[in-house]
């Protein structure tokens, strides 16, 4: 059923009544009343920034970063659908794809074993639009939202997320395609293992603890990352990359989804963490927009991207 | 679908051509430029952490992170932003120059409140029809120096229609191109104004092309608060006055919390109550009058 057709049955009383008198109801009322587990997940971080930590002398100050600008776990450069900003021209349709998305790492703790923890949040859009003359009609629009807590040791670094995503069919398909309920909440692990700097291996899986449609269950992935030796090209740190990605579905009756991308990265020092890519990307599987899951996907793209 | 291998691969030149045509140059320009790290002497920074021009935190279309919910609807408002500078060239005087890329989306979403789609529906707890949302892309070119701060932005901005109003309101095409300037002042650490202005080189549905903006951002003392983080207080206040609709200012003004782990520090997490009042920012509901209070958490990156 279409959202929205519902709206006309919706009591008025409470949407007109004055701000004044129910402002404390909806701050509160929502707060409280919500048996969604992400606003609960949000307090309770916030309670542990401001309640559990403790006022701790200057030496154990020194174990605490409070919103570092890259997070401890390193986004996965194969998988689109982690928080990236790019935008990747299809090669063999007038298609665009432009994804927006940010990490804010609350808080890391550097422990005495070397060991470091994180948790922070994360959000991503990421839209896909047709190109007719000047004119750029979006055709689905997919949101992520969320929380993590990362380790890293060594050369292992993990993280674990609780994330909300929702995909919406764009406003140019009005009329002509209805759209569905994409939605839900999962919480998933990954494990990576870099053991030297150009060669990165990770494992992820996942599971949907709510959403429609209801055959999505689980999704396990393998992302394999490896780089030339870098070199200094004007002024830029520059290496090649490859990256592959293989992620399987169990919605849709069972999906393989194979990401691959070909590509350069500059960086202005070799230690840091920001860095412009670009890559020559390959799609094969079914639609990563929850709207067209059901459909084949496969395309090559050129897409510039810019990791925070 | 047209199979990739297939006559979609002529596409290649005729469309991407225009996406080729800037990327090739500018990564010449960005990869490319010698550059160094001599305080002393001028000297180019390539994907600097600190851009040039401090966002405005009182203007809501800023580039910017943030959750709110808006007191007086059932609505929730989301954004999630990038911005890149690419290139930084520090002059011996001191006087900064940037160059780089924004991007930003803002959805938001109207829950029912009752009913098969509740909030409170533990089957279906986060079903929240998306009512509208915007992305903005653009490149800036930003300069700095002393108390002055300046930037000359070139937008694309689209608004699309939320899928969960289909069946009740018609979209239409909403798009536009802009250029906007906005000059900053900031004589002490706690004070700061900006005032700008632009015009529309494209925009549907066709309106009058120009506008104006300007604010103002005030800050507390800070005040320690845990493991050597720091807080404090802040106001803003925020107006832009455009020609559509034959004439419209839309008024922001926010108060907050900025939490912060050192001073010199850019990222910060904000807390903030808002009060909009104007016509709408989204562009599919831009003949709307907006009148609304916010609670907002913020994350400048």
């Amino acid at each position: 059923m279409p959202f929205g057709c519902h709206r006309e049955e919706q009591p008025q009383s409470g949407r007109f009544a004055t701000w004044r008198s129910q402002f404390a109801v909806r701050v509160f009322g929502r707060l409280i009343s919500h048996s969604n587990p992400l606003w609960w997940a949000a307090i309770t971080l916030g309670l542990c920034l401001f309640i559990l930590f403790p006022r701790e002398s200057k030496a154990d100050e020194e174990k605490w970063i409070f919103l570092a600008s890259a997070p401890l776990f390193q986004p996965l450069v194969g998988d689109l659908k982690e928080p990236n900003t790019s935008i990747i021209a299809y090669t063999n349709e007038r298609r665009f794809e432009g994804d927006v998305g940010a990490t804010a790492e609350i808080v890391r703790y550097l422990a005495s074993d070397q060991s470091q923890w994180a948790t922070g949040i994360f959000g991503t859009g990421n839209i896909l639009f047709d190109e007719i003359g000047d004119i750029y009609p979006m055709r689905v629009g997919n949101w992520f939202v969320g929380i993590y807590l990362s380790e890293s040791y060594g050369s292992f670094s993990n993280r674990f997320e609780y994330e909300h995503e929702s995909s919406h069919l764009g406003d140019s398909l009005q009329g002509v395609q209805a759209p569905i309920i994409y939605n839900g909440e999962n919480i998933n692990f990954s494990d990576s293992f870099k053991p030297w700097e150009d060669t990165r291996i990770a494992a992820q899986i996942g599971f949907w603890v709510n959403g429609l449609p209801a055959d999505k269950n689980f999704y396990e992935a393998l992302e394999g990352e490896f780089y030339t030796p870098g070199f200094m090209l004007g002024g830029s740190y520059t290496r090649f990359y490859a990256t592959a990605h293989l992620e399987w579905k169990d919605e849709a009756g069972g999906i393989l989804d194979t990401t691959l991308q070909l590509g350069v990265q500059f960086k202005f020092k070799k230690e840091e963490t920001r860095d412009l890519r670009v890559a020559l990307i390959y799609y094969d599987g079914n639609s990563e927009f929850g709207q067209f899951y059901l459909n084949h996907d496969e395309h090559v793209g050129i897409g510039v991207y810019f990791d925070p | 679908m047209t199979s990739m291998w297939g006559s979609g691969c002529i596409l290649i030149p005729e469309i991407k051509g225009r996406f080729l045509r800037w990327l090739l140059p500018a990564l010449s320009v960005i990869v490319l430029f010698p550059r160094g790290a001599k305080s002393q002497e001028d000297h180019l920074l390539f994907l600097p952490s600190d851009a040039v021009f401090d966002h405005l935190i009182g203007d809501p279309r800023e580039p910017q992170n943030y959750l709110s919910a808006e007191l007086d609807h059932d609505r929730f408002d989301g954004s999630i932003a990038a911005t890149l500078e690419f290139l930084q060239w520090v002059q011996k005087n001191q006087t900064r120059w940037g160059w780089g890329v924004e991007g930003d989306t803002f959805i938001q979403v109207e829950a029912p409140g009752y009913g098969h789609y509740s909030l409170t529906n533990s089957d279906y707890y986060l079903v929240l029809p998306e009512r509208v949302s915007d992305w903005h892309l653009g490149t800036y070119l930003s300069e700095s120096s002393g108390d002055f701060s300046n930037r000359l932005e070139y937008l694309h901005t689209s608004s699309q229609l939320g899928d969960g109003f289909f069946t009740t309101i018609q979209g239409f095409p909403s798009t536009q191109e802009s250029f906007r300037y906005t000059a900053s002042y900031q004589p002490e650490e706690r004070v700061r104004f900006y005032a700008g202005g632009g015009f529309y080189t494209k925009t549907l549905p066709e309106e009058a092309p120009f506008f104006l903006h300007a604010g103002t951002e005030l800050y507390s003392p800070y005040s320690d608060l845990f493991l050597a983080t720091t807080w404090r207080g802040y106001f803003t206040y925020d107006i832009q006055a455009s020609q559509d609709l034959g004439g419209v200012f839309n008024q922001n003004f926010s108060v907050g919390l900025q939490w912060r782990w050192k001073k010199e520090t850019h990222q910060a997490v904000r807390l903030a109550l808002l009060y909009y009042n104007g016509n709408s920012n989204y562009g599919q509901f831009y003949r709307e009058n907006d009148d609304h209070w916010t609670l907002g958490l913020f994350f400048d990156p």
